[in-house]
């Protein structure tokens, strides 16, 4: 697993680590099924694009992990897999793929925080943890 | 970092590093090892950073590890030259508490409290992501982020005397419907009137012991009585809300040169254009949390009415929110200032003859509610002259995590802690098993010691304490 969950005592704390940033994003998109409980396997049946653009790199970890909340939370969207993921700067476009209507997700999750979030390498691996607030 | 003894329950951070004020910790000695302490220290000490805040970094007695501002931190800021922060208010804007009076005594209640706990359970929906199966449109929800309370009670979801008893009458005037993206609409847009998962919950309870009698009397409660207590806030809505405007001050604090000792502090001067769209955003929030609560409460009395008849009603004692920012007068150094007080797991607890109370309230200062964990007691306090003193009268919100979520989860047995509860004659209907036990009573502080260090250290009195019956979990 390319994430580790670890407590935080109001919230959950996700541990993310990727060979490289957009690793680190899949990662964090990983990380977001566990949590909710979602089962990747469902067949997909759409196409979402995702464009972002943040303040910087941390930000945009952050932003991805909220534009996902907010699709599955909020539009009922079931992902299954990411198709393409591009990041150029401090922007973002991906595709993902996904069922509608899919079954609820086991857990609400508000947000990812940008508590204490930072991006730091160690020996060629970016490591990132992020905040949920629950 | 050092804490040093400055009163009873009182714990002074003195200014070290880029601390433009102290920070203040309101414990009991016993009680500062539950504390996170370091945590806590860590995040008061980084609060006490941030441009224009007045006084002191406040962590109030049920305090704990938050992200950015501990939970239970209050901080007060210039109105004219400090910043305004997403992060102090957090997402879950106006998460709050009412509390209704109910015209029986729990003895009756008992008769029928599986009846009762079962019509809550179905009258108001709760639970991961719960909604209504009513979207309402940006159009149809801007009267509501514009009118708070009042528009449910307009649409018939109580009576005008409901809004007397509520925090600024139901609704806050500073709310600027057009702030909110359209995605934040979009996310609350089925939510209204829903309880939601977490620690929000209903519970019927018992008025188990008064205090102060002259002042629970002027709150219409007594020893015996049953009364039901609401704690739920502005749903996806306000997450949304907070997640854009975290985004948009973490640019803007770049831009005006505010340097950040934690992203999640991400702020703006009260005054800035940015500033003041959060502000009216906040404030459409809130009212959007006042009026979910409106309408559960009718929900509830639906309930009730159904199980008990006619003469079960409900009357309002109070509606406060303890995740939020609000622009109020307080003396400093002997001269009224205009602060923007950020309250994050905080109560305001205004004291007798505060200009801003109902007119029920100018001679005791407005209930404070504290609700406690499931199985445990819940309070009713009420502020101090010195809380506006020391406080910028401000008081705890509840008991406080001591244990995360994911421990509590993997430590407790949530068929076990029903079968506890349910020998200790409490009711509990949940939405979710893993919910409940994250929700169980060793995963918080003891509500009392909590509402002790309140009473010894002078920022609020004791007035009634409630004992659960029965718990409807999100």
């Amino acid at each position: 697993m390319p994430f580790k969950i670890s407590e935080h005592t109001a919230d959950l704390r996700v541990e993310l680590e990727g060979r490289s940033f957009e690793e680190l994003l899949l990662s964090g998109f990983l990380a977001v099924l566990e949590v909710l409980e979602i089962d990747a396997s469902s067949p997909a049946v759409e196409r979402v694009e995702i464009n972002l653009r943040s303040c910087d790199r941390e930000g945009l970890l952050a932003d991805w992990l909220n534009e996902l909340l907010f699709h599955i939370q909020t539009r009922g969207l079931h992902f299954a897999c990411v198709e393409k993921l591009q990041i150029d700067g401090d922007e973002l476009k991906a595709v993902l793929c996904a069922a509608k209507g899919g079954v609820k997700p086991a857990f609400e999750i508000k947000a990812a925080t940008q508590h204490e979030l930072k991006i730091e390498e160690t020996e060629g691996v970016l490591h990132a943890a992020v905040v949920f607030d629950l | 970092m050092k804490l040093q003894k400055n009163g009873e329950c009182r714990w002074l951070l003195p200014r070290s590093g880029a601390m433009l004020v102290p920070g203040e910790i309101f414990a009991l000695p016993d009680m500062l090892s539950a504390l996170d302490t370091d945590k806590v220290t860590g995040q008061v000490a980084n609060v006490a950073c941030l441009p224009g805040i007045i006084g002191a970094a406040l962590a109030m007695p049920d305090a704990h590890w938050g992200y950015g501002f501990p939970i239970g931190g209050v901080a007060a800021m210039d109105a004219a030259e400090g910043v305004i922060s997403p992060g102090g208010v957090g997402y879950d804007i106006s998460c709050g508490v009412r509390l209704l009076a109910c015209t029986l005594d729990a003895a009756d209640i008992k008769k029928k409290l599986s009846e009762i706990a079962d019509a809550l359970y179905k009258a108001v929906p709760s639970g991961v992501g719960s909604e209504t199966g009513n979207r309402l449109s940006e159009n149809e929800l801007r009267p509501v982020c514009e009118k708070g309370a009042r528009w449910a009670v307009e649409k018939g979801f109580g009576e005008a005397a409901d809004l007397e008893c509520c925090e600024d009458e139901g609704a806050t005037a500073q709310a600027d419907a057009s702030a909110p993206s359209a995605r934040a609409y979009e996310r609350g847009a089925a939510q209204l009137g829903t309880l939601g998962s977490g620690n929000h919950f209903i519970e019927v309870q018992e008025v188990s012991e008064i205090f102060d009698a002259k002042t629970a009397e002027v709150f219409g409660l007594h020893r015996g009585q049953a009364v039901v207590l609401v704690h739920t806030g502005s749903r996806g809505f306000g997450y949304q809300i907070c997640d854009e405007y975290v985004r948009l001050m973490l640019t803007a604090a770049r831009r005006y040169g505010i340097s950040l000792p934690d992203r999640q502090l991400a702020c703006a001067p009260v005054n800035s254009p940015e500033g003041k769209k959060y502000f009216g955003a906040m404030c459409a929030a809130s009212n959007y949390a006042r009026a979910n609560r409106q309408m559960i409460a009718y929900a509830i009395r639906g309930a009730f009415r159904r199980v008990f008849g006619a003469s079960a009603a409900l009357a309002p004692v109070y509606d406060v929110s303890h995740n939020i920012a609000k622009m109020e007068t307080h003396i400093v150094a002997g001269t009224p200032k205009k602060l923007c007080v950020h309250r994050k797991g905080a109560t305001r607890a205004f004291a007798a003859g505060h200009p801003d109370l109902p007119a029920r309230y100018k001679n005791t200062g407005h209930p404070v509610l504290v609700p406690g964990s499931m199985g445990t007691s819940s309070y009713v306090l009420v502020g101090t002259a010195r809380a506006a003193e020391i406080t910028f009268a401000s008081v705890c919100h509840g008991a406080g995590r001591a244990m995360s979520r994911t421990k509590a989860a993997g430590c407790v047995d949530a068929r076990d802690l029903r079968r506890e509860l349910s020998g200790m004659c409490i009711e509990v209907r949940c939405a979710s098993m893993r919910g409940l036990a994250e929700e169980a009573p060793c995963a918080y502080k003891d509500v009392s010691g909590v509402v002790e260090t309140c009473r010894i250290s002078g920022i609020a009195a004791k007035v009634a304490r409630m004992k659960p019956l029965a718990v409807i979990k999100g």
